[in-house]
């Protein structure tokens, strides 16, 4: 009967990843068909009720707005910018600071998409960067495929911490604890992520000849992470990380070892912007991002927000969910959505002041963001729901006390597995960390594990999950174009993910044997 | 068109699901709501008609 239950609670997830990796189909068709799943296993087997299945199917949407609304705003931004001529010139400026492909592969899919993702995160990096790397003469699977792995390492941390606090929270850890170890923990992912936007550039070859940067430029954003970490500044240790990164690797380009002529490319020429005009809109985002994470900003702006209150709901089984006074908060400072539109704002003014503007350029950014995102949107909707459906019946947590069975190792093995599964289910690290977090504590609990290891494997897994997660080549697809799947695309994304969960499983397992706390 | 379609439904599905499953716990509003997301999916699994 556990067997039983335990096949119907993965069923939804199976489905999900059947018919994107082997049917082939559109995101939003193979969500919809797990969502269907997840409904019917969970009233068939699991005593949810149609109240239940409402209101955990609201949660979803109610996570997936707080999300989307990001990825709408992040898209407008990219439109606009793109419109408006500057996308270009920034990538001639990248591109000119190197003409060794494999340098600015590393550049840009893996430190300045780090940067990206401490500052803005939920694919941000990707939206950015994705198109950045097909200007600079990459395949767009290749490109949005190296964006998605490169930036996996920074998603924890990322979004100024928002991953890690909620880790934190959810299994009772003080940040001065957990966010130390779990940064030195965090050098073996910031090592193979790099090392795989290598050999998606340029093969095996790529990795032998990026190797020794890679492994320098690592161990200097890892130590820097733990530094930054056990100065209690754990909200920008994937920011600063990314940006040291990309000055290293910017130096590097400077060196007789990596020194190549930048190819002159006149596609790129533009008049009308200026290199320090065309980077605004992201150094406004920066600017605001950073200023929104100021404590006496957050304290006085924390009342300004939108979430529902979702009651305590149990089902007929009497797996109980408990209640939210406020659920997936959208902060008016603090979230994403407000800053990137802010950016944009604010480059419409500076912009018309200086002659730089393009009539129409804000009704075309809108068109072409209604465009690419709305297919997005319902999938990301339709999966998240899903999550919710699995995590409040109780189907989770049968797949968690599976996990149980494994014994003391095998569990620390498959620890990171467990994160990378919810965070590839819904697209996010910090969904991840609520939907198993309560349950990885259990787990550590009754097989007397280390919780701050558990706590990390859980985070580490989630982030990498999350980096190659479906909804981020939905959000490269939707913003490349050019007519390719988003299938595709993880077919070349999810093996890196994989390896770097394995090994991730791997350390956790070593640290737990020698009983490292 | 499908798809922006789907979304329009699942924007309206959105207040039905909170109010019928969050706030006033209504099984058979509740049931609605969701029969309503169960065609949402239908007709985005249903296929393409091919045109000759």
């Amino acid at each position: 009967m556990f067997l039983i239950r335990v096949l119907v609670a993965a069923a939804p997830v199976l489905a999900l990843l059947g018919g994107i990796l082997w049917l082939r189909w559109r995101a939003f068709r193979a969500a919809a068909l797990a969502w269907l799943i997840a409904v019917t296993g969970a009233t068939a087997l699991f005593g949810a009720g149609p109240v239940l299945l409402a209101s955990a199917s609201a949660k979803g949407l109610s996570l997936a707005l707080l999300v989307m609304l990001i990825v709408w705003a992040a898209v407008f931004l990219y439109s606009l910018a793109d419109d408006l001529g500057a996308v270009k010139v920034i990538a001639r400026k990248i591109m000119s600071s190197t003409g060794d492909p494999l340098l600015l592969a590393l550049l840009l899919a893996w430190t300045f998409s780090g940067f990206m993702q401490g500052i803005a995160g939920f694919g941000v990096p990707v939206a950015v960067v994705a198109p950045l790397m097909v200007l600079a003469g990459f395949s767009p699977v290749r490109a949005i495929a190296a964006a998605m792995i490169g930036h996996s390492w920074a998603i924890t941390f990322g979004s100024m911490g928002s991953s890690f606090f909620t880790i934190g929270l959810v299994m009772g850890l003080d940040g001065a604890g957990l966010g130390p170890p779990l940064a030195l923990m965090f050098f073996l992912p910031i090592l193979l992520t790099g090392l795989s936007v290598a050999h998606i550039a340029a093969g095996w070859s790529g990795v032998r000849r990026a190797a020794p940067l890679v492994l320098v430029a690592a161990a200097a954003m890892d130590a820097l992470m733990w530094l930054l970490n056990v100065l209690g500044a754990a909200p920008v240790s994937s920011m600063l990380p990314g940006l040291l990164g990309t000055l290293i690797l910017w130096g590097a380009g400077r060196t007789s070892l990596y020194k190549a002529p930048a190819a002159p490319n006149h596609d790129l020429r533009s008049d009308r912007l200026s290199f320090r005009w065309a980077f605004l809109p992201y150094a406004l985002l920066t600017v605001f991002s950073i200023t929104a994470q100021v404590p006496a900003v957050k304290a006085h702006a924390s009342g300004l927000r939108f979430a529902l209150a979702y009651p305590a709901q149990t089902t007929a089984q009497g797996f109980a969910v408990s209640a939210s006074a406020a659920y997936a908060p959208i902060q008016l400072v603090g979230h994403p959505a407000p800053l990137l539109l802010l950016s944009a704002l604010v480059t419409f003014l500076v912009y018309s002041r200086r002659d730089l503007w393009k009539p129409g350029a804000a009704g075309r950014a809108w068109q072409a963001t209604v465009r690419q995102t709305t297919g997005t949107t319902v999938a990301v909707s339709l999966m998240v729901m899903m999550a919710l459906v699995i995590a409040d019946s109780g189907m989770a947590a049968v797949l968690a006390q599976a996990a149980e069975t494994l014994g003391r190792r095998l569990y620390l093995l498959a620890a990171p597995f467990i994160g990378l599964l919810g965070a590839f289910v819904t697209g996010s690290n910090t969904n991840s960390n609520v939907m198993f977090g309560p349950l990885q504590l259990y787990a550590s609990r009754a097989l007397a594990l280390s919780t701050v290891l558990v706590a990390a494997a859980q985070t580490l897994g989630g982030s990498i999950g999350s980096g190659v997660a479906p909804d981020k080549a939905l959000i490269g697809v939707s913003v490349v174009g050019q007519g390719i799947g988003e299938g595709e695309v993880m077919r070349h994304a999810l093996p890196y993910g994989l390896l770097c969960v394995l090994v991730i499983g791997l350390q956790v397992l070593v640290v737990g044997i020698l009983g490292v706390r | 068109m499908k798809l922006r379609r789907s979304l329009f439904a699942l924007i309206i599905a959105f207040p039905l699901l909170y109010l019928t499953g969050a706030v006033f716990s209504s099984a058979v509003g509740a049931a609605s709501a969701l029969m309503l997301v169960a065609g949402v999916c239908v007709f985005l699994l249903w296929p393409e008609k091919k045109t000759k």
